[in-house]
């Protein structure tokens, strides 16, 4: 009976050590084509605490292309990104964290829209959720 | 011992759950573009009514006046949807849309950046 009770005990603690450490979520490989070459990777911290983040897209290979460290630290209810003209075609998002349980991000492609000035502005036109 | 060992498997399934309490579902961020307007639809899927809190929000202030909620105040009933919509969303922002409820097992909610004129969806994600 002590060895259930050992076990018992183990089991929970060794289920609660899997909520401590550094966690990810991360998107699919999404498609842009050759006028849609900005990417913008978002998350934001739906928790109650600050969290350390980090936010990378990366290339098909798996080299990062953009990344940012959000400050250091994001705070609750606060947004953090990478992005840009990433002339990946593909691209996937990465973010990092202590925790993701609160943490909700999107890797989004964007185009450029003429603003009838001659110019252009981004406009997205699809996104992937990083889990 | 068996009553021990009873009492040791409660307090590891248990003890981590606490009391029942409101609980969230969030979307994942969306960037905006010029002109974009923002739609948060909440479902109850259940067959009881439950009180919803919903937040369109963004890293850039949103207009109180443009900012219009169906769901606060009042019970969502089963199979009902209620939704909070932003007529204009900062330009060159980001936006999310989060749910609480104390029955949040039954509920589904989806975020939707749109362009305004004319109206089309540009990109939407689910609550989870």
């Amino acid at each position: 009976m002590k060895t259930i009770i050992a076990l018992i005990a183990c089991s929970c603690v060794v289920g609660m050590a899997n909520l401590s450490g550094a966690a990810q979520i991360a998107s699919p490989t999404i498609f842009g084509s050759s006028t849609q070459t900005a990417a913008e990777c978002v998350v934001v911290n739906g928790g109650t605490t600050n969290l350390a983040v980090t936010v990378e897209i990366l290339d098909k290979s798996g080299a990062v292309l953009r990344s940012s460290n959000c400050d250091g630290s994001l705070a609750p209810g606060q947004f953090c990104s990478a992005g840009g003209i990433i002339n990946a075609v593909l691209a996937s998002c990465i973010a990092t964290a202590v925790s993701v349980a609160n943490l909700r991000g999107a890797l989004t492609i964007e185009e450029p829209v003429p603003d009838g000035s001659g110019g252009t502005y981004p406009s997205p036109i699809r996104s992937s959720p990083l889990r | 011992m068996k009553a021990y060992a009873a009492l040791a498997a409660f307090t590891c399934v248990f003890g981590l759950a606490g009391p029942a309490r409101a609980a969230q579902i969030l979307s994942p961020p969306l960037p905006t573009s010029i002109g974009s307007s923002g739609a948060c639809y909440i479902r109850n899927t259940g067959t009881t009514a439950i009180h919803v809190q919903v937040s369109l929000f963004s890293n850039n202030a949103i207009v109180a006046a443009q900012y219009h909620d169906s769901c606060s105040g009042v019970a969502l009933p089963g199979g009902q949807t209620c939704w909070v919509l932003v007529d204009h969303l900062p330009d060159g922002s980001f936006a999310a849309c989060s749910a609480t409820s104390g029955n949040i097992a039954k509920v589904r909610g989806t975020l939707e950046i749109r362009h305004r004129s004319p109206l089309r969806i540009l990109v939407s994600e689910d609550l989870r």
